[in-house]
């Protein structure tokens, strides 16, 4: 669902530099009355009729209503109903709310959000089709082939019509699999921190499967959230290993299988952006900390699952602190180099959580706490104080060009 | 476009077909057979309201059932059945291996206790023979008078002293004098087979929860020549549970 060029925010924005243009002379009024024109009737309507993006939220979160009311329809299991009609009514409400979208969005064209907003439902109701199969059939062997099978059953879909929304609840499906299918394989039930640092990888891996996306132009729309979800996942699962965690080992044997399919999608998806990815600023940078990263630690978690040998006077979560407070930092800078506001935005909501988990950490002394704080603080004013000289030296430069005749 | 949408979207119902025409083949194609059970009752976050049914063979004392071998998580294991007087089958041995020639469950170690113990309890009842029983938990001294409450498969549901003057709410009485209590150590993998969940209309789990201890519930399973289950039905008192 491509995004309305003509929001609000950008037309506020528009007015403002307006005046600017006009102050300066670069802008005579009347053009400044024919460009403002182009936009007022998108403006009216907006006014009279809300915004399309309003539209969207309204209709996504109708199909969203609806299919979790599906989905309490079949937790009542409702023994009236024979089990062929409960299928019947799965099937038809799923091909009803597919074609009935098809049409409005791509042959009337006339409800092309509503139409959007019904094949998401027709999604969800796919996912609620799938555990209703399973309850009529009281199956629980291997329970997470529930969400596996939604989550492949959907993805076509989202690239077929290019919905990010889909794309999302396809990928969020798959998230819940790998939590129930990686404790399935793990044989000591209370062992979570494979599961955490999985999760971790997966989030990596899946944050560059959509850096890959970026280059060609018709999946770029799809990028999103997989970026979204990869770092959300990735940021999450290193939060928690920031707490006292009271196991050593990163991984385990037992899922040597998921390290090696994570590696084998994050080298492809590694390839496909280094050859035909968004050449901006830094990507590089991005990159490489990427490939580092997810390399580094999945070959710790697997080949080192006792946890490596870390030095006595830095303890295992000490060192996942420190490396956590780099990592926010780096994807704060990283935001501001390749201009996105969704890094910036995570890196902060992290920074946040970050300072108050470790202000109410009672496993440190109030001592080392103090310095953790002062010690990182200082580091940042530093940082501040070195980009404005430098960008003082930058303006300079400018200024002495401009005096040279 | 059209047509690509049409082919994505009939992948989708293929694929609910072929999980629906796997089961149905495997209810029509399966041996029915009757399973003694006892429920507990929980909520399932996607489904609603299902009993878990648990069986005999739900723990198995690898000790006893004589498999030395190293049992660990996840490992397959199968319960031999036997069909019992009453026409419902019970487990009549466990093994590692694929037993040959017999009728049997597959499942799946989900935990073991390397450390679980059990009672073996000696009881003098009134007509002076000596009866040995294996309640969970015992508590009793020997010299001490008791009453066992048994179920129909002469497992004990509930102990206590005669003084505490309780009688059984279910199940048969024995009374007797405690002899000997010995308390055994052993090795005991829980297992699970696939038909531990049955799925009910909202708010009838508690019911059949209720008729838990009565032990009458029993539990009909398609069962596959290579010991996959799948639970067909519930019968509660003899009536089959819509």
């Amino acid at each position: 669902m491509a995004e309305d060029p003509f929001d609000a925010a950008f037309q506020r924005k528009l007015r403002q530099e307006m005046e600017r243009w006009r102050a300066d002379g670069l802008l005579s009024k009347e053009q400044g009355e024919r460009i403002l024109e182009r936009y007022r009737q998108i403006d009216e309507i907006e006014r009279k009729a809300g915004s399309g993006r309003m539209i969207n939220t309204i209709s996504i979160l109708g199909s969203i209503l609806v299919g979790v009311g599906v989905l309490l329809f079949i937790a009542a299991n409702w023994s009236e109903i024979p089990r062929f009609a409960k299928l019947g009514i799965i099937f038809t409400s799923l091909l009803a709310s597919h074609g009935l979208g098809y049409y409005l969005r791509y042959e009337r064209k006339r409800y092309p959000r509503v139409g959007a907003s019904l094949i998401l439902l027709g999604s969800i109701l796919f996912g609620a089709g799938i555990f209703l199969v399973a309850q009529i059939y009281n199956i629980t062997v291997h329970y997470p082939n529930g969400p596996l099978l939604w989550g492949l059953g959907i993805l076509p879909l989202a690239y077929l019509l290019r919905f990010r929304s889909v794309l999302l609840l396809s990928l969020l499906a798959l998230c819940v699999w790998l939590g129930m299918e990686a404790s399935f394989r793990i044989s000591d039930p209370a062992l979570f921190v494979p599961i955490v640092v999985l999760y971790l990888l997966a989030g990596l891996t899946v944050w560059t499967v959509g850096l890959a996306h970026e280059g060609s132009a018709p999946f770029r729309e799809l990028s999103l959230p997989y970026v979204l979800v990869g770092l959300l996942a990735a940021f999450a699962g290193a939060f928690l290993l920031t707490f006292d965690t009271r196991q050593a080992g990163l991984g385990t044997p037992e899922l040597a299988p998921f390290y090696l399919g994570i590696l084998v999608l994050f080298a492809a998806a590694a390839a496909v952006s280094a050859l035909r990815g968004n050449r901006e600023d830094g990507w590089r940078l991005e990159l490489a900390a990427l490939s580092t990263l997810t390399g580094g630690l999945c070959l710790l978690a697997w080949l080192f699952p006792g946890g490596p040998a870390a030095p006595t006077f830095l303890s295992q979560r000490l060192l996942f602190n420190l490396l956590f407070a780099a990592a926010i930092l780096g994807l704060i800078c990283l935001g501001y180099i390749r201009r996105r506001p969704l890094y910036i935005n995570v890196g902060l909501l992290f920074f946040v959580l970050d300072v108050v988990a470790r202000y109410v950490d009672f496993f440190w002394e109030l001592l080392p706490r103090s310095l953790f704080f002062i010690g990182g603080g200082c580091i940042l004013l530093a940082g501040g104080i070195y980009l404005e000289r430098k960008r003082r030296a930058v303006l300079e430069s400018f200024r002495l060009r401009e005096d040279v005749p | 476009m059209r047509l690509k949408f049409t082919l994505v979207i009939l992948l989708q119902v293929l694929l609910l077909v072929f999980i629906i025409g796997y089961r149905e083949h495997w209810v029509a194609t399966g041996e029915r057979v009757l399973l003694q059970s006892a429920p507990v009752d929980p909520r399932d976050l996607f489904r609603g309201d299902y009993v878990t049914l648990s069986y005999d063979m739900t723990t198995i004392d690898l000790d006893r059932v004589g498999i030395r071998d190293d049992v660990r998580r996840n490992d397959p294991i199968y319960a031999v059945l036997e069909k019992g007087e009453d026409g419902t089958y019970r487990m009549a041995s466990a093994t590692a291996a694929v037993p040959q020639g017999k009728r049997f469950v597959r499942g799946r170690v989900t935990h073991v206790n390397g450390k679980a113990t059990r009672f073996e309890v000696a009881l003098r009842t009134e007509g002076a023979d000596v009866r040995t029983f294996e309640p969970r938990w015992f508590s009793i001294r020997e010299g001490e008078r008791a009453t066992f409450c048994l179920d129909g498969g002469g497992r004990v549901l509930t102990t206590f002293r005669e003084k505490e003057g309780t009688r059984c709410r279910s199940g048969e009485p024995v009374t007797g004098t405690v002899v000997a209590v010995k308390k055994v150590p052993f090795r005991q993998a829980t297992v699970e087979y696939g038909i531990e969940h049955f799925f009910l209309e909202e708010g009838k789990g508690r019911a059949i929860e209720r008729a838990r201890n009565a032990r009458n519930l029993r539990v009909e399973v398609a069962l596959r020549q290579d010991g996959r289950g799948l639970v067909t039905g519930l019968f509660l008192d003899g009536r089959r549970v819509p």
